[in-house]
């Protein structure tokens, strides 16, 4: 799917949640929506898989996220899903996060780490970003195994890696 | 003026003297004798003379008489005049006869004469130059035919020799490069050996990487707790708030 697309269903959806007065909400669950989009293989293929019917797949969306997420963002997950816009659910989801923060004149920073980061050291590492780079920052978490441990962060082109991966990627270049 | 236009009276002249008949000659006896008698005293005398010189008895100074007009008339009429003197009115007219003769020829013959040997002159003349420009174009021809035939000569001992140079360099060339196609096929080998073997030092360098690294990677995975990687992302906020 072009950007513009991708940009349209992101607006379309704000638009949704504004109307019902849940885009804060909205975008904090698309945010980890997104995490978990990207980071399964296995989920992007189930909602993506057109041997399914989209009613079904909209089923197993909803009884994933059935509890967990607000009505409206089930909601319209399901309607991407029905659209037949499944496998770009995820840079969709990212779209609607990265357009909240510009909306609030925040910079968005994606955190890659291998295991979630608690409230404190969001907060700590938000503080830190936005103290080295002059801007607010918001950050959106994604769980990434492959970075085995540490941090990867990425604020626009530029990219903070900390990460273990890194590590054992320079010491194989050293050799 | 022309040696032609200088003979010409001459001959005319001599043809004249030769071929005319002589004064006395042209005239009768007869006017002569009886011109002879006139100036002897007429004809009465005349007879009378003869008559007294041969009549019988006649005296000597009668005979004697006789025999000198017998001779006057013979000597002034009978004998021919001389042959290289001649008489005074032969001269006036051959002289005037000449004198027309030449002037003709000077006005009609000598042009002509002129003329022809002018154009004749100018014919030979210009077959002479006719001759002489076939002849320096003939031996103009020769000579360039000859200078051709040099630098025919020239140019084939000139090519034989550039081709002689070339094969000599031609064949340098080839040893040369063939030298050059051997340093460099050996220089290749040699880049290949050291190539094969660099590639083989990094690729068993590389496995050997791979081994340490895939042995530190299962190392840091097993002992990167939960603690472990709270301190890494600990340390990693406090790097980049040193930044």
């Amino acid at each position: 799917m072009s950007d513009d697309l991708i940009t349209s269903y992101a607006r379309s959806m704000v638009g949704v949640a504004e109307a019902e007065g849940a885009v804060s909400v909205m975008e904090a669950e698309m945010a980890q929506i997104a995490a978990a989009f990207n980071a399964s293989e296995e989920l992007r293929a189930a909602l993506a898989d057109a041997n399914l019917p989209a009613a079904r797949r909209q089923q197993v969306a909803e009884d994933l996220l059935g509890g967990q997420a607000s009505r409206v963002t089930t909601a319209l997950v399901s309607m991407v899903i029905a659209s037949g816009r499944a496998g770009d659910l995820g840079r969709i989801a990212d779209r609607i996060v990265r357009m909240g923060a510009e909306q609030r004149g925040h910079e968005l920073a994606e955190v890659r780490s291998a295991v979630p980061l608690d409230a404190d050291q969001q907060q700590r590492l938000a503080s830190a970003l936005s103290k080295a780079t002059g801007k607010d920052i918001e950050l959106k978490v994604v769980i990434d195994p492959s970075v085995l441990g540490g941090v990867v962060t990425q604020i626009g082109d530029q990219i903070i890696d900390g990460s273990v991966r890194t590590r054992l990627h320079q010491l194989r270049e050293a050799f | 003026m022309r040696p032609a236009r200088i003979a010409a009276p001459f001959i005319c002249g001599a043809a004249l003297f030769f071929l005319a008949q002589p004064a006395g000659a042209a005239e009768s006896v007869g006017s002569c004798v009886v011109e002879k008698i006139e100036e002897i005293g007429g004809p009465e005398e005349f007879e009378a003379i003869v008559e007294a010189g041969q009549a019988e008895g006649a005296s000597d100074e009668a005979k004697e008489e006789l025999v000198r007009v017998e001779d006057e008339v013979e000597k002034g009429c009978i004998e021919a005049p001389s042959l290289i003197i001649p008489e005074l009115n032969e001269v006036i007219w051959g002289g005037g006869a000449f004198l027309v003769l030449l002037a003709a020829m000077i006005k009609w013959g000598f042009p002509l004469v002129r003329n022809t040997m002018e154009a004749r002159t100018e014919r030979i003349r210009t077959d002479l130059q006719a001759a002489q420009a076939a002849r320096t174009e003939a031996e103009n021809t020769q000579k360039q035919l000859a200078a051709e035939l040099a630098e025919s000569k020239a140019n084939a001992a000139k090519i034989v020799e550039q081709a002689r140079q070339e094969a000599l360099v031609l064949s340098a060339n080839m040893q040369v490069k063939a030298e050059a196609d051997i340093a460099e096929m050996r220089q290749r080998a040699v880049g290949e050996i050291e190539a094969a073997r660099s590639r083989a030092l990094a690729d068993l360098q590389g496995d050997v990487a791979d081994i340490v690294v895939g042995a530190a990677s299962r190392v840091v995975e097993r002992n990167l707790d939960v603690n472990s990687q709270r301190q890494l992302i600990d340390e990693y906020i406090a790097s980049i708030g040193r930044q």
